[in-house]
């Protein structure tokens, strides 16, 4: 009996012994990404002559800048389709085309443009998504732009901000002995079609955009001392906010509208203060000795987030609207200032120096992870695209000061065309219509 | 002869002998139990290997500085002659210089070179190498550096390190394979179970577990396709690849991308 | 015969000494390379600014040997032309040279809005000048380009705080004083590198004859 039940017992370990396995679970959290080849063909132009502006270029130069796509060179094309009938899927596999966007821009009447596209998925040879936009022919470049939007939101899920607005400082040097030359622009989203909004020979900054992206706020020393000036888009109209002693800048419109906050030093040193747009009434937020500045609201327009060196060196806050409490959010780095959030309420960019440099950081608010996104030296005024892809921010190269953008997830790089002299304090405006 | 006391005169009567009989019964039970029971859920050593945190700073390689090294150096991005095509990489409408992070995981504290130093944004363009020349280069170096540390610490190596070190390259391996798609997301998750035979051949992929996502899902199984095999496997002992090699689960969840 | 135990045991007993040698080793020299590194770093560090701080140090000397040597020749000059004019108006005039010589001018060192014994001697001449008549005073105050448009803002602001609340202090009354900040939008010195950024932290007073 004894020796059955030693062998039964050997037996069961062989056999458990044998059988056991360890159960083996490998994560893969990143991984090395193609950009999506994807074939943009110069659309058809239906009217006469030569077309007003290359569309197919203005969508193809979107797709490239967001690092997320490959678009096929025009010269690798063995085909120029405009229509459904003239695809033939074999000619894009053969480029390794993953998508194929195909359209017309046919002239309307007065002075109309419309631009009829299709998107075409080669692998499945079937049309996935088609549309139009249509408006000024003067506006083609904007036209196109909405193309590329409702093409990178098809295919990526997430809203596209190609067809969107830049607000920028350039700095003309004077000379030896004489003023610089100060110029508040306007631009497209790439860069193209500047429009100076206001030239000055005292220095302008902090330009910021309202909501509804047709006012905009921006500080001027045009008076002789810092004032905040609101400007109406459309008409030019101009109007000054604040003629405070001392400090007047860093405006900052809430979500809603109806509040600016701004920073004023009036009595006695800067803090941030909120103005009622419709009554002017004033309320002081951050009672403190120290400095406060650079003020920027949450999504919701629940909370501010600022800057303030109350604890040495300049870190970022967060106050509560409601309960009035305040609170740090930045504890890496020597110097973390000029916060901006993105529309997802959860990231968001800042300054952030660390042994030296100054760099453009991503905060989560969620993980409190910190990641910096640019290698170079002194890089300033971030300022995120309304669908939170992108950062467009200044930096030096050399001694010119230009802008330059970087994704969120550091992958994709791009320079801002350069301009005459220095550039600065970018703001990139909210979307330009609702959807 | 006595007829009668012979034991063959008498008819036998069968008798079932109780014990050995019940006992006999039970041995094969138990055996078919267990040769057929599956054990994974039961046994608690479950080892899941995360990205190793710490990464070397990467330099974009230019495919100029790719020179046979003639000793086995430490792990550096230089691998031997026929590992490599050097080709000139396609050229894409504009050269940006992307950093593609090259990173190789330390089972083993042990004692590696200085990082170097990541590029600048204002870098000229250098040669780019695809997707596929910078796998391939990638698995060699693997290959090198589990080979290396394999044969300085083979037979001392507990089963736990062994397991986690061909793991890492498994995980580094499918890293280098796995494009998402635009519409990916973080977070989102596909679980799939992988088959391997002691070559190191992949012979099938499953998805166990979806993310809703059949793009995602789909990326998730072409990456173990692609990496088609890990024939570093072989150098395994038989025992460890049968024990948590032979059938294994990969979770795609990525945590990178930019939405 | 041998149970399973036993082999396992008799293998694990086989490979003992050989597990407990491999991995110390690699972790000792990991550790020496490791230390070493953190050594080089640290000190690198340090060096890296003590250089700052001198040429800062060096900067301001040079600022302050030349402001003196000009000093004492426009006092040679001051007192050899006041023996024509009245006792009242020579020594008027003898501290608004004075206050001339030391520039208008003040400097800061990096992210510190604190007065420099040269600037203090500076402004003491201008206050001492700025005594025998009624005019009004603007303070400007800079900072170099790093860091931030509006904390630079704010931060020039506090220089020129600093020197208005010192002329308060010595005897000049507070709405004669205009305080303004331009933070890094107005600077002397374009470029990077401590040579221009050292010559940007500045405070300029501008007189404004009443």
């Amino acid at each position: 009996m004894k020796t059955l039940a030693v062998a039964l017992l050997n037996m069961c370990l062989l056999l458990a012994v044998m059988n056991a396995r360890a159960d083996l679970t490998i994560e893969i959290t990143k991984g090395m990404d193609n950009p999506t080849a994807i074939a943009v063909v110069p659309f058809a132009w239906q009217g006469g002559g030569a077309a007003p502006e290359d569309v197919a270029q203005v969508i193809e130069s979107d797709m490239l800048r967001s690092g997320q796509f490959a678009p096929v060179a025009r010269t690798d094309m063995l085909g120029l389709p405009s229509t459904q009938a003239e695809v033939f899927y074999r000619d894009w596999r053969a480029l390794d085309t993953e998508y194929l966007l195909i359209g017309k821009a046919s002239p309307q009447p007065n002075k109309g443009m419309r631009l009829d596209y299709e998107l075409f998925d080669v692998l499945r040879q079937t049309r996935v998504f088609s549309g139009f936009e249509s408006g000024p022919a003067s506006d083609a470049r904007m036209l196109a732009h909405r193309v590329a939007d409702k093409i990178y939101g098809h295919l990526t899920g997430v809203r596209g901000a190609f067809a969107t607005r830049l607000l920028y400082v350039s700095v003309v040097r004077g000379g030896a002995g004489n003023k610089d030359y100060y110029r508040l622009t306007m631009s497209d989203s790439d860069g193209a079609r500047p429009i100076v909004l206001l030239e000055s020979r005292e220095p302008l900054l902090a330009p910021a955009w309202a909501p509804d992206a047709l006012q905009i706020a921006y500080v001027s020393f045009e008076t002789g001392r810092p004032a905040i000036f609101r400007q109406d888009l459309a008409t030019g109209k101009r109007e000054q906010l604040t003629n405070f002693k001392g400090l007047n800048s860093a405006p900052a419109w809430s979500p809603d509208g109806k509040t600016m906050a701004m920073v004023l030093s009036k009595d006695g040193n800067p803090d941030i203060y909120l103005m009622d747009l419709a009554t002017r009434q004033l309320t002081n937020i951050t009672r403190n000795y120290a400095i406060e500045t650079e003020p920027a609201w949450m999504p919701d327009g629940k909370a501010l987030l600022f800057t303030s060196d109350r604890g040495g060196k300049p870190q970022i806050y967060r106050y509560e609207l409601a309960t009035g409490a305040t609170k740090r959010i930045t504890f890496e780095g020597t110097y973390n200032a000029r916060a901006r959030v993105a529309q997802d309420g959860r990231n968001v960019v800042l300054v952030h120096q660390k042994e030296g440099s100054f760099n453009i950081a991503l905060l989560d608010l969620v993980t409190n992870r910190l990641q910096i996104l640019t290698a170079t030296q002194l890089d300033e005024s971030p300022s995120i695209a309304p669908n939170g892809s992108m950062v467009l921010y200044a930096t030096k190269s050399g001694d010119r000061g230009i802008l330059a953008a970087v994704s969120v997830d550091g992958g994709a790089k791009f320079r801002l065309p350069s301009r005459e002299g220095d550039v600065r304090e970018p703001a990139w405006s909210p979307y330009l219509s609702a959807k | 002869m006595n007829t009668s006391s012979s034991i063959y005169s008498k008819p036998v009567t069968p008798r079932i002998i109780l014990r050995p009989a019940l006992a006999s019964v039970l041995l094969h039970a138990l055996l078919l139990v267990f040769l057929t029971f599956n054990w994974m859920d039961s046994t608690p050593d479950v080892i899941t290997v995360k990205p190793q945190p710490m990464v070397i700073n990467a330099r974009l390689v230019a495919a100029s500085e790719l020179k046979p090294k003639p000793k086995p150096a430490p792990p550096k991005a230089a691998p031997k002659p026929k590992a490599k095509p050097v080709a000139k990489p396609k050229p894409k409408p504009v050269a940006k210089p992307k950093p593609k992070p090259v990173a190789k995981p330390k089972p083993k504290p042990a004692a590696k070179p200085a990082p170097k130093p990541a590029p600048t944004p204002a870098e000229p363009e250098q040669p780019r190498l695809t997707q596929q020349e910078l796998a391939a280069l990638t698995r060699a170096d693997l290959a090198r550096a589990v080979a290396q540390e394999e044969s300085a610490a083979a037979a001392a190596a507990t089963s736990a390190e062994m397991a986690a070190s061909y793991a890492a390259l498994i995980q580094q391996t499918v890293i280098n394979y796995w494009s998402r798609p635009p519409s990916a997301r973080n977070g989102m998750e596909t679980l799939l179970s992988i088959q391997l035979i002691p070559t190191g051949e992949v012979v099938s992929v499953t998805v166990i577990k979806g993310s809703g996502n059949s793009a995602f899902d789909q990326s998730a199984v072409n990456a173990v396709k692609k990496a088609g095999s890990f024939p570093e496997l072989q150098n395994l002992p038989a025992r460890e690849f049968e024990k948590t090699f032979r059938r294994l689960s990969l979770l795609f969840r990525p945590e990178d991308l930019r939405y | 015969m041998v149970t399973l135990s036993e082999r396992q045991i008799a293998r694990y007993n086989l490979f003992k000494p050989a597990l407990r040698n491999v991995p110390m080793k690699h972790v000792s020299v990991a550790g020496k390379l490791v230390t070493l590194l953190l050594s080089a770093a640290f000190l690198v560090a340090c060096s890296g600014s003590s250089t700052k701080e001198d040429e800062e140090a060096a900067a301001a000397a040079a600022a302050a040997a030349a402001a003196a040597k000009a000093a004492q020749e426009a006092a040679a000059a001051a007192s050899a032309s006041s023996a024509s004019a009245s006792a009242a108006d020579a020594e008027t005039q003898r501290l608004m040279e004075t206050a001339a010589a030391y520039g208008n001018v003040f400097y800061f060192a990096y992210d510190s809005s604190n007065l420099t014994p040269e600037a203090i001697t500076a402004l003491d001449a201008h206050i001492a000048a700025l005594n025998t008549n009624n005019n009004s005073v603007r303070l400007e105050g800079h900072t170099d380009e790093r860091g931030t448009r509006e904390y630079n803002l704010a931060l020039g602001e506090r220089r020129s705080n600093t020197v208005r609340d010192y002329m308060i202090l010595n005897g000049i009354t507070a709405y004669r004083i205009e305080s303004i900040s331009y933070g890094e939008e107005r600077p002397i010195a374009y470029g990077s590198g401590e040579t221009n950024w050292a010559q940007n932290r500045r405070v300029e007073l501008v007189v404004v004859s009443n």
